[in-house]
């Protein structure tokens, strides 16, 4: 809902669908989330064939966990990430965002067994965090640069489904999270102290 | 054989259909309510309406599926997971754009009273006033006081919530207590109104969700989940209030299933006879007959049915003798504003979800206030700390990101105008000749746009907003200029205008068709400029005032 620059001239004439949201695409400079959802709502194709396999779901699980850990409360293996985010692909994703997330998974492994010498599942939990780490400064490094309709970094999808998954279910929205499904009443100014848990809705 | 004659028959099933069938059937007529979709029954027929986030298998997020076959309604970004199949699929209901048109639609009992955002506003004075003032389109039959003890009706039934504000431009109702500002929003709106010494006001919404329980239906429980059907009934629907009166009086007959193709007419005495029906599963027409018909099947569906019916007097079909039947499209259009952080009240959270927001009314072209533009905007907003769905991109991954996303951020603000729409003749609809529905039936074709005067008014928006915000002390405030195309406001309107000469207006100063007098049509189809304030209830009031004329009529013999 943001935009960086205010471009009132683009809607001072009669324009076509299309157009408009190319426009605003141009205008929404970097916000590549927004852009992403414009260009799906017009043009991408939404239907793909996309398999994943059963050790794909146990790596997902395993990221996940490094993504938000267990603590004093589960984590994100616990909540089964892994096939949360193989569904949503599955069913949510573009093709084209599909294929930038099976790449990724593939580029993921490879490049822990460039870097790390073994498989990500062969980590330590040490080593697994070290390389997570790295991969996510790569992709927050591509968000920083993003250039105008900069395809998004694969492990920015597995951030963003990782953290719906969990505190969308029922373990991160009850206990990381508080979540009361009839509030029954409204305060507009209801006291607050750090630590205190935020809603989940 | 079932009965196939009336007193009257109501086509949908809405918000003004609704209350087209209570009204009749208070009133001592037997009615038949016709739905073109299925029945959703109260409360046991909204699947979604009591399952935790969790239990959404894709957790609220649209799938492909969905935007393939929900078009309008994923462009209009009100659709989400839960409560989908409300929403029309375009791959069953097809329309043509011949310029863009987001045409968002529910068939279903209850049509989208079962899933509006219930802002309830009184249309002012001024409204009513303003064609003829400006010289546009065709004055309103009638004024603000033949409508207001209308207005007046309608709140007491259906349940309004709101303040009294005692401002000329959005007339106090007959209000249920208000609901309440949170804290930032009541801090903002102390700083815009001093600052613009009373001249502008940040209110609580004005919304048909109860505060307090109200003609045997429960408060609000503040679940913020309405568009899913409420359990308790706390917000007004079909379903909820009009229904079950209408019910309860054992006059109403309601059929889903039944698409009406058209009108029946009789020209020898100027009156329609009834309407026929397509069953839309078993294929199979059949005619109902009635002395009043009341068309109540949403602004463009109302049309499409005139412009199907007595095509043999009228190529163009009923009411067009006027040249105006299909033409003057309105919305409402918006999707700008601003939004900006808040410092501070970070000992200050919420508790509950409150389903409504804050209204700022109206104040441009107000008061002396004269712009480049006419007419004016209202905008609607709230305040609230930001989630776990915020931008985490700085927090990394692990235990750090886990615990920050387990408390709230910082509060945000953000608000969004809603303008008005011109009537204008160029603004269309027709039907198609070449493309067709699932049951075959021709489909609406879309020709209508934005001009000059709602761009003009889009840049004071933007600017406005942005300036209200910095003003209250908003930091990083950011301007929203998101595009727009008609019919994403879902408040469409007009193509049956009301007005006082026949020569130029499809319905007269009781919703009558002036061809067929016998007809009344009083959705938005009906309506003669747009304002700026969401209309609903405007069309329950000009229904409520319609129905009562034409009972009053009938019983005299002159219907």
């Amino acid at each position: 809902m943001s935009l960086k620059t205010t471009e009132l001239s683009s809607f001072n004439e009669v324009i076509s669908r299309k157009e408009a949201i190319q426009r605003a695409v141009l205008l929404m400079g970097g916000m590549i989330v927004g852009a992403r959802a414009m260009l799906r709502a017009e043009s991408s194709t939404l239907n793909h064939e996309i398999n994943f396999s059963q050790s794909d779901v146990e790596l997902l699980d395993e990221i996940s966990e490094i993504i938000i850990p267990a603590s004093d409360t589960p984590g994100a293996k616990a909540v089964k990430s892994g096939a949360f985010i193989m569904m949503m692909v599955k069913d949510c994703y573009t093709s084209q965002e599909a294929h930038i997330f099976r790449e990724g998974l593939m580029q993921f492994s490879e490049e822990c067994l460039k870097t790390q010498g073994k498989s990500f599942l062969s980590c330590s939990a040490q080593e697994r965090t070290r390389f997570v780490k790295q991969v996510d400064e790569q992709n927050k490094q591509q968000k920083l640069k993003a250039e105008l309709l900069a395809l998004p970094h694969y492990f920015g999808m597995i951030k963003e489904l990782t953290i719906l998954s969990y505190y969308t279910s029922e373990v991160g929205a009850t206990q990381a999270l508080r979540y009361i499904e009839v509030p029954g009443s409204f305060n507009g100014s209801f006291p607050y102290k750090k630590g205190d848990h935020a809603w989940c809705v | 054989m079932p009965n196939q004659t009336y007193d009257a028959i109501v086509v949908g099933s809405g918000i003004s259909g609704g209350w087209a069938a209570k009204e009749l059937t208070e009133r001592g007529l037997k009615v038949l309510l016709l739905e073109r979709g299925e029945n959703i029954e109260h409360i046991s027929g909204y699947t979604d309406a009591l399952k935790a986030p969790w239990q959404l298998p894709h957790r609220g997020k649209l799938t492909n599926q969905v935007r393939e076959e929900q078009v309008a309604a994923t462009q209009s970004k009100f659709i989400h997971e839960g409560g989908a199949s409300y929403w029309v699929k375009e791959s069953e209901s097809p329309y043509v754009q011949t310029k863009p048109f987001d045409w968002v639609r529910g068939y279903h009992v209850g049509g989208r009273s079962l899933m509006w955002g219930r802002q309830s506003y009184r249309w002012s004075p001024a409204d009513f006033e303003a064609n003829l003032k400006d010289s546009i389109a065709v004055d309103w039959p009638i004024r603000y006081d033949d409508l207001a003890p209308w207005y007046d009706y309608v709140e007491a039934f259906a349940g309004i919530s709101g303040s009294r504000e005692g401002l000329p431009q959005l007339p106090d109702g007959n209000f249920l207590p208000p609901m309440e500002l949170n804290c930032v929003e009541k801090d903002v709106a102390k700083r815009i109104r001093s600052h613009y010494a009373d001249s502008r006001r940040m209110i609580i919404g004005r919304v048909a969700n109860l505060t307090t329980s109200h003609n045997g239906r429960p408060n609000c429980q503040y679940r913020n989940k309405c568009d899913l059907g409420c359990p308790f009934g706390a917000y007004f629907s079909t379903q909820s209030a009009t229904l079950p009166s209408a019910v309860k009086t054992g006059n109403l007959t309601l059929r889903p299933f039944s698409i009406v193709t058209q009108v029946l007419y009789d020209r020898d005495t100027k009156k329609a006879t009834g309407v026929e029906v397509l069953d839309a599963q078993t294929k199979l027409t059949q005619t109902f007959n009635a002395k009043i018909v009341f068309l109540c099947a949403s602004s463009m569906n109302s049309a499409w049915i005139l412009m199907q019916s007595a095509q043999d007097i009228w190529p163009e079909g009923l009411g067009s003798s006027s040249g105006e039947l299909g033409h003057n499209l309105m919305d409402h259009h918006y999707r700008v504003g601003a939004s900006g952080q808040v410092d501070g009240f970070k000992d200050l959270y919420l508790y509950g979800r409150r389903a409504n927001g804050f209204y700022i009314p109206r104040f441009r072209n107000l008061n002396g206030d004269k712009r480049n533009y006419i007419r004016g905007f209202g905008y609607q907003g709230s305040a609230s700390r930001s989630g776990w769905q915020r931008d985490v991109a700085e927090l990394g991954v692990g235990l750090e990101l886990k615990e920050a996303l387990s408390e709230p951020g910082a509060w945000e603000i953000g608000m969004n105008g809603f303008g008005e729409v011109l009537p204008r003749h160029s603004n269309k609809i027709s039907v198609s000749k070449t493309k067709k529905d699932k049951w075959g039936l021709p489909v609406l074709d879309f020709d209508c746009a934005l001009s000059d005067n709602e761009m003009l008014m889009r840049k004071d928006m933007i600017s406005d907003a942005v300036e209200m915000l910095e003003v209250a002390g908003i930091k990083n405030v950011k301007p929203r200029n998101d595009p727009y195309a008609l019919g994403m406001g879902i408040h469409e309107m007009g193509p049956a205008r009301m007005g006082r000469d026949p020569k130029t207006s499809v319905l007269n100063k009781h919703n009558q068709v002036w061809d067929a007098p016998n007809v009344f049509v009083t959705d938005g189809a009906c309506m003669t400029s747009s304002a700026c304030v969401n209309p609903s209830l405007t069309y329950m009031a000009l229904t409520a005032r319609a129905v009562a004329y034409a009972v009053e009529n009938l019983k005299k013999g002159d219907l």
